[in-house]
């Protein structure tokens, strides 16, 4: 305590504040503190979660950088990997007749699949099983549904080889006679004469 | 609080509790001068004791954000001090409502008349005060404080304080005296 503080002390006016300050709690006041601390949202969770945060965030960062390389102008190369038998359009199964539902093979040509961006990135984050296609909206069929059918019976016909030899017996004779009443003269081209050369002297 | 801390994952609840023990102790440590603050300023004990206990949540709720743990004292002292005047404000406009229903209530208390109208007479000097030197004279005055602690608590030079108090003390000297004057 310092000199001061003896003075102040042997202020009356100090001692009357001191005394009109020197008041206690009751006591339950600590209890009572204690118990409405309780109450209290806990103090320490910013403290205690700050580790959390900063995992919490590194994982939305992680994530965010997933997406952004997912969703990159990388995404515009198609892949040579993309999986033509992922996804068979619908179209063609619903055409399917009862016969060549057993032999389900069409050549790929005729119907186009729908045009998938496969960015290989992806391919080998997410695995094999889930591939990650974008359909951009280019039309599934490019051939109508009547020529297709045809095209499958006959795919399937010569794929049964009586059948297939059997065509070819029947086609062997045949000739294709043109129409009677179309001649066509021959053409004969005469070679030119110098007419640009008769033409200047003319004029 | 402590269900809450016992489903957190075992290092975490560790630094909680460490931060709960250290609260525990700073509650202990301060809870007379949160009080006292409080009761400067409002002169009503239960009142006081509502303040301090608000001044200890809030407290709480911000005691991870407390860098330096050492200033403990002074940043409940100045939450503390800012809710009782806070308070203190509220009481009075509800006061003023009650004044005009209820006119003659608090009737004398004949026990010791003289000492209460001396106390009431110090404590009117000490309210008009300005809040500066008020907060000065009532941190001096409870618990022994000197210059240095007082320095401490408000984060001001010693030589403020000092300063500080001697105008405060000559001002409540001078309303003192005017007071004895005016009841003569």
């Amino acid at each position: 305590m310092d000199g001061h503080r003896d003075a102040l002390k042997d202020d009356p006016l100090a001692r009357d504040i001191e005394s009109a300050l020197r008041v206690e709690p009751s006591p339950q006041f600590v209890a009572r503190v204690r118990a409405r601390v309780a109450r209290e949202p806990l103090g320490a969770t910013g403290v205690m979660s700050w580790p959390l945060w900063l995992g919490g965030a590194a994982v939305v960062a992680g994530a965010l950088a997933l997406v952004v390389s997912l969703g990159g102008p990388r995404d515009m190369r198609v892949s040579d990997s993309t999986p033509s038998t992922a996804t068979s359009p619908p179209v063609l199964e619903a055409s399917r007749g009862p016969s060549i539902a057993t032999e389900p093979v069409l050549p790929q040509p005729l119907v186009a699949a729908p045009v998938q961006r496969v960015t290989r990135r992806a391919v080998a984050r997410i695995g094999p099983e889930e591939t990650r296609t974008n359909d951009v909206g280019l039309p599934q069929v490019l051939i109508a549904d009547d020529e297709k059918r045809g095209f499958e019976l006959l795919v399937t016909e010569l794929r049964d080889t009586k059948r297939a030899a059997a065509v070819a017996e029947a086609t062997r004779g045949l000739t294709t006679p043109g129409p009677p009443w179309l001649e066509i003269a021959p053409v004969i081209i005469e070679p030119l004469r110098e007419v640009g050369i008769a033409q200047g002297e003319a004029q | 609080m402590h269900e809450r801390a016992d489903r957190l994952p075992a290092g975490l609840v560790t630094f909680d509790d460490e931060l709960e023990r250290e609260f525990e102790a700073r509650l202990v440590e301060s809870s007379t001068l949160a009080f006292r603050v409080a009761f400067g300023v409002l002169r009503h004990r239960e009142d006081a004791e509502d303040v301090a206990q608000d001044a200890f949540a809030k407290a709480y709720r911000s005691f991870h954000q407390l860098r330096d743990r050492e200033r403990f004292r002074a940043w409940l002292v100045r939450m503390t001090w800012r809710m009782a005047l806070d308070r203190q404000r509220a009481n009075r406009r509800r006061a003023s409502r009650e004044a005009i229903v209820d006119t003659d209530a608090a009737p004398a208390d004949t026990v010791d008349v003289l000492a209460r109208e001396r106390a009431e007479r110090l404590w009117l000097a000490i309210d008009a005060l300005p809040e500066k030197l008020r907060l000065v004279v009532i941190l001096a005055g409870i618990e022994g404080h000197n210059m240095k602690e007082v320095a401490a608590l408000l984060g001001v030079p010693e030589g403020t304080v000092k300063s500080r108090l001697f105008v405060a003390r000559n001002e409540l000297r001078a309303r003192l005296s005017w007071m004895a004057t005016e009841t003569r």
